[in-house]
């Protein structure tokens, strides 16, 4: 067995049917190499089966499992213990529900509400060039696409959200106004005019400052601030 | 930029030192260096938002010079000197970050770690020689030579931006913001570097009101304290539409900035002009 | 202490989607196109649609373009009916097979990002069992988005489905299928932030709720693929088919089961045993490391029982060796970026530099509800059930029979989706709105509720959910024998009486975790009973069903299997016949369309 590690965590917890919140303390054994979602569900099933956190996917792929670990927003089904250990120099962790959406319950949040901005951003093609004949696909050509596919990685976890220094009252949000900015950079979006009011709104780009926070927390990897940057850039 | 900035030796050590200080190091881990340095931005930006209004309300004391020197030798102890010179760091702090991020943002430089490593080396001469100057209190300097050469320089620095952005769709005043940044750039660290050559240039009634006679002088003050007011009018109206939606609120709040931008600038233009 | 449960209040619409993942919402899209004003409700178990685990899909989805100068629809179609160990439907085999490029186009059309060629057209990979000339030489066909070619489906389809306006209803369990008469009208759902029940009532409800095999200790499957929508249409009366036949993928990463696609070793990777010798060599001489998955699986599993295989410390678990250090770079940063950083990250190995270690992992579900080539959903072999549809993994048409070959699964998504789509505007011509509820609406999922709610017992759930996916694992995984199966169903029926006491956490409706979880595993066992006894009774070995005790196949099991259990435990078996159109319209090569000895 490779090593374990005994942590303490220290978990905000809300109860929506009596309003309180409450901050309350765990102490488990695991093995280095568990998830932190593994380390809720074995709290759920030897102490505490009440206590509500979301996943889905658990490989860090559909982006339902944010969470804050001593501030810092993460994905809970890609962070070892261990490397958490290694990351905060401590086995005592701070488990906050993201600050992005309200809180239904514990560590999750009502995730529905965050998406509405999403939709703001109309993350489809609005007015397709025309297709191409005979059935085609159009032609784009690889070295285009790796100036934007990066951003097309990006899976709505919203932890770039919770980390930006400005994201707090009414941003769209670094991932929004992305997913905006990749079709600004795709050819077979045309209506270019539409996306580029959404981009100069009050609650676009200007909102951010880059504090780079985004690009820090991601976990996909995306350097967010600087798709954002090319939309202050303004060149498509 | 974390990694590259750790592998170089002296760099780690110093952020390791930094990190012992338990905030901040929460936040490095949590959100990463460039969050912190935007923090630092701000409150840089509003510490010299303070130090204008005091300057400005200190300047138009030259309407009597005799109040003017009053208070100037008031002030000439160790604990003020030590606060003008310590206004460097938010200053330094704030215009070479100022021009990082119009780098980052508009001129497409993403290697942010080479950026800020040149930034620091500027900042650390610059603040050994305003320190120097400060205690030499003795250099002598040519007015025509220095503030043409100054301006020359700002001015290259506003068209360079503005031809960058100008045709961009960002809205004007945003643009205007990183226009004036630029600008400010060399003439506001110009300035501080002047006001310092010695001890005269910035705090002698009589020195300063035979330059302000200068009407090359006057016009670039002029155009100075238009863009300063206008750069820290947006700066404010952009950190308060961080936390308030658009609507009346913000928009009354706008205002408000407004006004105040205003009356700073009935004060700061009326010292120029009337003088 | 029962609290009372009631619908709290009832919407209506055209039509229900139950499921918005790639299959739901690609229906919906179909449907939009055609009449954009009808009311659409689509429902899912997570946040956002975009969330389902469609999108977690890596490899690819196969389609042949007509145009292509080497590849043809045909040898496609070929090819899945021999991945299919010869059990797949031809009917549906052709359509799929001919539809494929189309809906690629559209995919495009829409926003897909598919990775390009030099050319700036789609690129291709190769893929498992996916062959040029009826079986000759492997064949580029895989169209993909690097390796997130699901999220690039579920990303297109979802912001479809939102630009049309139909409206999404996240953090819900479907929880009974509404049926009055023989047809269905809509669904009982319950909302877990709220704890809300509402009834949803529909011209036409398509059943799209995606894979299972959460019964399984080892699983590339998302933490809500747990059978309900098999349950529901169980509970419902309706019948399930072909569910003996689980996939599992050779190469899940060691520990969780994470999916290593095949896109790895269709890229080139090789499977290595302890010697590090290329074992698949042996096994499959021709198609090695690119054979179909269950003869892959089974070989990993035999050398494992061999001694060659290895065993990882940190999860206690064995494994074999999947080679990457070979790949160029430009492969590992560019086309296999993400499961590159799964290894990086949850094994902790680089595969750049080292050896990863994998095991074969519970991966696809492919029988389910039994629909024809249209996607309507069939109560016998004679009839269908009016108003509902199904599509996507939770449906079987069957395109797959006993064996699924790679990229398949999302091809038969975007076709079959459309087809279904197209299906659902022809109903709705003269579907007539249903009335209301019957008075007894809820009655099932109220009577489980309650159970749940008051039960008081000391057993925990993790312990029986632990228990129930080591049994499935262990007696009803790879290899399957007439005594394993006979066990683990004796010890299913012990589980669920077990799974009715689990003291609940707490009583509250409102985002309770627990008693959703406790309802999800009721699913699973069920589900679970049906997986065993389709295999007892299936006494041959025929794609992803193995048995060691009849190692052979075998013609007497030229047939699907049909299961219904109305109640726990109370089974009736039938049988569908394999739609052997092609074979029998005698058209090009139709001889291999027979049922043809299956070699790589
Ligand atoms: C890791 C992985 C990799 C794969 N790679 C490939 C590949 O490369 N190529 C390929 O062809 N196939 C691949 N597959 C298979 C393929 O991705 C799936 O078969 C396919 O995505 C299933 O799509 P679906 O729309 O049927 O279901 P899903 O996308 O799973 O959607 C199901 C939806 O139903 C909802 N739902 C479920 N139950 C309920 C309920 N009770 N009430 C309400 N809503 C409910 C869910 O929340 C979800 O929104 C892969 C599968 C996995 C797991
Ligand atoms: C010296 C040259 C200067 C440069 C290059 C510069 C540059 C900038 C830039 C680029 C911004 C935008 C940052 C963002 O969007 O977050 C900014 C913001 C700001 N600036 Fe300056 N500036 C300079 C001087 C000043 C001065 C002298 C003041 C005050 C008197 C000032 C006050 C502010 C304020 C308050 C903000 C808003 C900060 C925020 O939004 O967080 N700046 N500056
Ligand atoms: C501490 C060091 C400083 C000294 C000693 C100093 C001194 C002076 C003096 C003497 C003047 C009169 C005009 C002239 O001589 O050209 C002046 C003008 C001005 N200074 Fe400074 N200054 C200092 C720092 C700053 C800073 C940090 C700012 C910006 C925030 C600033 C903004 C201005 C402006 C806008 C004017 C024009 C004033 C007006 O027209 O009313 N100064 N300063
Ligand atoms: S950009 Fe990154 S952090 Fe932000 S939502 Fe997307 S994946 Fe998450
Ligand atoms: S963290 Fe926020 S400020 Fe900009 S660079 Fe990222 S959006
Ligand atoms: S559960 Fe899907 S990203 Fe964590």
């Amino acid at each position: 067995m490779s090593k374990s590690y005994t942590i303490t965590l220290e978990i905000n917890r809300y109860d929506p049917d009596t309003t309180l919140s409450w901050i309350q303390t765990y102490h488990v054994k695991v093995g280095g190499i568990l998830r932190f979602v593994d380390v809720l569900r074995k709290i759920n099933d030897e102490q505490d089966p009440t206590l509500a956190w979301a996943s889905s996917c658990e490989h860090a792929q559909c982006g339902s499992c944010g969470i804050m670990v001593n501030g810092k927003p993460l994905l809970a089904c890609e962070l070892l213990v261990r490397d958490a250990v290694e990351l905060f120099h401590t086995h005592t962790f701070k488990l906050r529900p993201l600050t992005i959406a309200p809180v239904l319950r514990d560590l999750v949040v009502d995730l529905e509400e965050a998406y509405a901005r999403v939709h703001k951003a109309k993350p489809y093609l609005i007015r397709p060039a025309p297709p191409q004949p005979e059935g085609d696909e159009y032609r784009i050509s690889p070295e285009t696409l790796d100036i934007y596919s990066e951003a097309t990685r990006c899976i709505n976890c919203f932890c770039c959200a919770a980390a930006c220094i400005s994201t707090h009252r009414h941003f769209l949000g670094p991932n929004v106004t992305m997913a905006n900015i990749v079709r600004l950079m795709d050819q077979r979006e045309t209506a270019k005019e539409e996306r580029m009011d959404m981009l100069y709104r009050e609650d676009g780009v200007y909102r951010c400052h880059t504090s780079r926070a985004c690009s820090f927390v991601c976990p996909k990897d995306i350097d967010i601030s600087h798709f954002l940057a090319l939309g202050k850039e303004g060149k498509f | 930029m974390e990694k590259a900035l750790r592998t170089a030796k002296i760099e780690s050590y110093i952020i390791s030192l930094v990190e012992k200080f338990p905030i901040l190091s929460y936040y490095t881990t949590s959100r990463g260096w460039s969050f912190l340095i935007s923090w630092g931005h701000r409150l840089a930006g509003l510490t010299l938002i303070g130090y204008m209004f005091a300057h400005i309300y200190t300047l138009s004391l030259l309407f009597t010079p005799a109040t003017f020197d009053a208070d100037m030798k008031l002030l000439h102890n160790f604990v003020f000197s030590f606060l003008e010179w310590a206004l460097v760091v938010p200053l330094l702090f704030h215009s070479l970050n100022g021009g990082r991020l119009i780098l980052y943002e508009l001129f497409h430089m993403r290697e942010d770690e080479i950026v800020m490593r040149s930034m620091i080396i500027i900042g650390l001469v610059y603040i050994l020689i305003v320190g120097f100057f400060f205690v030499e209190e003795s250099q002598q300097i040519s007015v025509a030579l220095f503030w043409p050469i100054t301006v020359a320089i700002s001015l290259i620095a506003f068209f360079i931006v503005l031809n960058k952005i100008w045709r961009t769709g960002n809205s004007i005043l945003w643009k205007l913001q990183r226009i004036t940044g630029a600008f400010m750039i060399p003439m506001l660290l110009g300035h501080m570097l002047f006001m310092h050559m010695n001890y005269l240039t910035g705090h002698d009634s009589g020195t300063i009101l035979l330059r302000m006679q200068n009407p090359f002088i006057r016009g670039m003050d002029l155009v100075f304290i238009t863009l300063l007011l206008f750069h820290a009018g947006y700066g404010v109206f952009s950190i308060v539409a961080d936390y308030i939606k658009p609507g009346p609120i913000l928009r009354s709040l706008a205002v408000l900035v407004i006004i105040v931008m205003a009356i700073s600038a009935f004060f700061g233009i009326r010292l120029i002009v009337a003088l | 202490m029962g609290k009372t449960l009631t619908i709290d209040s009832t919407l209506r619409c055209d039509v229900l989607v139950i499921g918005a993942g790639g299959a739901g919402l690609r229906v919906a899209a179909a449907i939009c196109e055609q009449i954009p004003a009808k009311k659409i409700v689509a429902l899912t178990k997570v946040t956002s649609p975009q969330k389902s685990h469609t999108t977690t899909a890596q490899g690819g989805m196969a389609a042949v373009d007509p145009k292509d100068p080497v590849d043809r629809p045909i040898f496609h179609m070929f090819d899945t009916w021999k991945g299919s160990d010869c059990s797949a439907d031809q009917n549906v085999i052709k359509k799929v097979c001919d539809m494929g490029w189309e809906e690629v186009v559209w995919l495009e059309k829409h926003g897909m990002h598919f990775s390009r060629t030099e050319q700036g057209r789609i690129a291709k990979r190769p893929f498992g069992g996916h062959m040029l000339n009826f079986g000759e030489e492997k064949a580029f066909r895989a169209c993909y988005e690097a390796d997130r070619t699901g999220k690039g489906i579920m990303d297109t389809v979802w912001a479809e489905s939102l630009r049309y306006g139909v409206n999404f209803i996240g953090q819900c369990i479907t929880t009974e299928l509404l049926l009055k008469d023989g047809t269905c009208i809509g669904a009982i759902i319950f909302r877990y932030p709220e704890g809300k029940f509402l009834a949803i009532l529909a011209k036409a409800t398509i059943m799209a709720t995606g894979g299972n095999t959460r019964m399984y200790q080892v699983s590339s499957n998302c933490r809500g693929n747990t059978g309900d929508g098999l349950a529901l249409a169980l509970n419902a009366g309706l019948p399930v088919m072909d569910l003996e036949a689980v996939q599992f993928h050779p190469t899940g990463m060691v520990g969780p089961g994470i999916l290593a696609s095949e896109a790895l070793r269709g890229e080139g990777a090789i499977l290595r045993n302890k010697d590090e010798e290329p074992f698949m060599e042996r096994y499959a001489p021709m198609a090695k490391d690119l054979a179909p998955r269950d003869l892959i699986s089974r070989a990993v599993v035999q050398e494992m029982r061999e001694g060659r295989g290895l065993f990882h410390e940190g999860h206690n678990a064995p494994h074999v060796w999947l080679d990457l250090r070979h790949l160029p770079k430009e492969v590992h940063e560019k086309k296999i970026q993400e499961v590159c950083s799964f290894f990086k990250r949850f094994v902790g190995v680089d595969p750049e530099k080292d050896l990863c270690p994998v095991t074969p992992t519970a991966h696809y579900q492919m029988g389910g509800i039994p629909t024809n080539e249209f996607g309507e959903v069939q109560i016998d072999t004679q009839n269908i059930v009016p108003g509902l549809f199904a599509c996507g993994e939770v449906a079987a048409a069957s395109l797959h029979g006993l064996n699924r070959l790679g990229t398949n699964s999302l091809l038969e998504l975007i076709t079959m989706g459309r087809v279904t789509g197209e299906r659902v505007v022809e109903y709705l011509r003269d579907a007539k709105k249903p009335e209301g509820l019957s008075l007894d609406a809820g009655r099932i999922v109220f009577d489980q509720f309650s159970t749940y709610l008051d039960a008081r017992g000391k057993e925990k759930y993790g312990q029986i959910r632990d228990t129930l996916r080591n049994l499935m694992m262990e007696k009803v995984g790879i290899f399957r024998t007439e005594e394993s199966l006979l066990e683990a169903i004796e010890s299913l029926r012990e589980l669920k009486e077990r799974a009715m006491h689990i003291p609940i956490g707490t009583t509250s409706l409102k985002a309770n975790q627990d008693l959703w979880q406790i309802w999800e595993l009721n699913n699973l066992i069920a589900v679970s009973m049906v997986i065993a006894q389709g295999a007892l009774i299936r006494k041959e070995s025929r794609g992803g069903h193995f048995r060691e005790d009849y190692p052979e196949r075998s013609n007497e099991f030229n047939y699907h299997t049909l299961v219904s259990m109305p109640e726990f435990d109370k089974l009736t078996f039938g049988k569908r016949p394999i739609d052997m159109s092609m074979f029998e319209a005698k058209g090009e090569r139709f001889e291999l369309f027979d049922y043809i000895k299956r070699e790589y």
